[in-house]
């Protein structure tokens, strides 16, 4: 568990040192002020899924997909949407947040927690809610060369659209 | 925007450190899991509540454990960087949403609980958050992921642009 600790502390100095987890940036990106967090967000996807594709086909690593539980994900999706927006953090950046100070990330993960307590009492009945369950599906295809071109596609895609945000929006 | 300390990290830099974060999680050497910060919520909860023989805190127990001592690694990394960069700063009510909404502490408390209220309960019915389904399950070009990631960024907008009005 030290390592989890560790790269929990790389995980709060990057978010912090690039202020994404602020409430200035992810509000700010929610009021269509500020980008930083979706510049970041498609380069961080797009370059890790490179570099996860390679450590992968050498056989340093596994795939972990969650499963596609139709209405858990499009109602979830929904519900965190909107909450994320008036909250201006989500999870991780609450608790990085919580560390430099800001008290309204302290409030919000005490909601946080209320949700987590009141879902451990609902979940026997909400589970057979959540499906159906259409697998732990993802992009690759075919064989490594096909899921690599795939990949590189994706990635490619991704981290072009990040500098033309970049280049088109300045600020 | 207020920014009281040092220049930040680049969004570029910042990107490519956190996908080599995430690479590094995800080796069979090191943790073999994604990034996640929301199970830990529950789990944290459902310890303090003395709920661990639940049914939901069975099915969560690996994943909750390691993101809330992932999430306490996140605590102290952030305390520290912002220390050294002077970026730490107590404070309840953020610039921009006093520009919009005002300083009224009682409105922020409220709106920040509600949010983060429902921020976690969507968190929980999808199965992951922006760290487990959008920057993980995006890695990896998990569908459930890309669907999540599509649906709450949307919702996202369309709250912050009806909710932000001025």
């Amino acid at each position: 568990m030290a390592k989890a600790v560790i790269f929990g502390m790389l995980f709060g100095w990057i978010l912090q040192r690039s202020r994404v987890n602020t409430f200035n940036k992810i509000g700010g990106f929610a009021m269509l002020k500020d980008f930083t967090v979706l510049k970041l967000l498609l380069t961080a996807i797009g370059v890790g899924s490179v570099l996860l594709f390679t450590e992968i086909q050498l056989g340093l690593a596994s795939l972990h997909v969650k499963p596609f539980n139709l209405t858990g994900v499009l109602l979830g999706g929904i519900v965190f949407g909107i909450g994320m927006a008036i909250l201006g953090y989500c999870p991780g950046t609450l608790i990085v947040s919580i560390g430099e100070g800001a008290v309204d990330a302290l409030v919000g993960t005490l909601g946080g927690l209320a949700a987590g307590l009141i879902y451990i009492f609902l979940y026997p009945e909400m589970k057979p809610l959540l499906g159906p369950d259409l697998g732990k599906i993802n992009l690759y295809a075919g064989g490594a060369v096909t899921s690599g071109i795939i990949v590189l596609l994706f990635g490619g895609i991704l981290v072009v659209a990040a500098a033309y945000i970049d280049k088109r929006v300045k600020r | 925007m207020g920014e009281n300390g040092s220049k930040p990290l680049l969004w570029l830099w910042a990107g490519i450190l956190l996908a080599i974060l995430n690479t590094l999680i995800f080796n069979i050497n090191m943790s073999d899991r994604p990034i996640g910060a929301s199970t830990a919520f529950p789990y944290f909860s459902g310890l303090l509540a003395g709920l661990t023989d639940a049914d939901y805190m069975k099915d969560i127990v690996r994943s909750g454990s390691w993101e809330l001592y992932f999430l306490c690694g996140a605590l102290i990394g952030s305390f520290l960087s912002s220390l050294i960069s002077r970026d730490f700063k107590i404070q309840l009510i953020p610039e921009r949403w006093r520009d919009v909404k005002g300083g009224s502490a009682a409105k922020r408390v409220f709106w920040a609980f509600l949010g983060g209220f429902l921020l976690l309960f969507g968190a929980r019915l999808a199965d992951g958050c922006t760290s487990g389904h959008i920057l993980s399950g995006g890695m990896q070009l998990a569908v459930s992921s890309l669907v999540f990631g599509a649906v709450a960024i949307i919702t996202f907008l369309i709250t912050g642009k009806v909710f932000y009005r001025r």
